[in-house]
């Protein structure tokens, strides 16, 4: 099977991390979706569904949950940056390192801002 | 020459062939669905930290329209979302014709076995007995 193969090698400029990334979130949230569907459609009953809910309320799976939106901010953030470098010119020679780390540093904020609440509820 | 035109419009135009749908809509879906999954957040993650999500609160979420209508569009624009990026997925690294028919097949039947597992799972509530907080 004839395919194309780049001759170069990768480059590890922010653009590309910011790329790889989102690869990889993506699957884990398409992952993560099937779990979560799966689960919660098998909980039809109170007391299965209730005890469940105990289960995922411990500190563990509130580490996780925390984990979780990382996960989602960072591909929901990186994903409009895609739509501005495929629509908004965000990807001219002269812009774009710096675009990817506007980006990062928004989706860091909004990491922050939501963690800190998930972060009190390990506290309850 | 008139030929070989007609040859490619037919080969790309109104195909579905060339994938650009696909491309574009997952730019349309992320959007939408950027929307959606702060809803969700905010509704599920945000709006009573340190309280555990009972069945009674949920059921009765979910035994309103509105909130159905919800759950509902959410989850067909992230599993149309999710399963496109897995097609993306296979495009740029399964070579092979074979495995790609075969991977594209077994996730538009994931899909479909999602999306009617949603259905399932979604449409039955209504309104328990003892309301919503028994």
């Amino acid at each position: 099977m004839a395919y194309y193969r780049p001759p170069a090698k990768y480059r590890w400029h922010a653009g590309f991390v910011a790329w790889l990334l989102h690869r990889i979130t993506g699957l884990l949230l398409i992952l993560y979706l099937f779990l979560h569907e799966w689960l919660i459609s098998s909980l039809q009953s109170k007391s299965s569904f209730d005890s469940a809910m105990a289960v995922v309320s411990s500190p563990l799976f509130k580490l996780l949950e925390i984990g979780l939106w990382a996960v989602v901010i960072y591909h929901a953030v990186n994903g409009i940056r895609v739509v501005f470098v495929n629509f908004f010119h965000a990807a001219e020679r002269s812009n774009y390192n710096i675009n990817v780390w506007v980006f990062w540093i928004i989706a860091a904020i909004l990491f922050v801002i939501g963690a800190i609440p998930m972060a009190k509820g390990l506290f309850y | 020459m008139a030929t070989a035109i007609r040859g490619f419009i037919d080969r790309y135009n109104g195909s579905g062939k060339t994938g650009a749908f696909n491309w574009f809509f997952q730019r349309i879906s992320g959007v939408i669905l950027l929307v959606l999954i702060v809803g969700h957040f905010y509704i599920e993650h945000f709006y009573a930290p340190g309280t555990i999500p009972t069945y009674n609160v949920v059921a009765g979420r979910l035994a309103s329209l509105g909130w159905k209508l919800f759950d509902l569009t959410f989850v067909i624009f992230a599993l149309w979302h999710g399963i496109n990026g897995i097609f993306e997925f296979i495009d740029d690294y399964v070579h092979s014709n074979g495995w790609r028919l075969f991977l594209r097949a077994l996730f538009w039947f994931v899909g479909i076995l999602y999306l009617v597992l949603a259905l399932l799972t979604i449409l039955p509530f209504s309104v328990p007995q003892g309301g919503i907080n028994g």
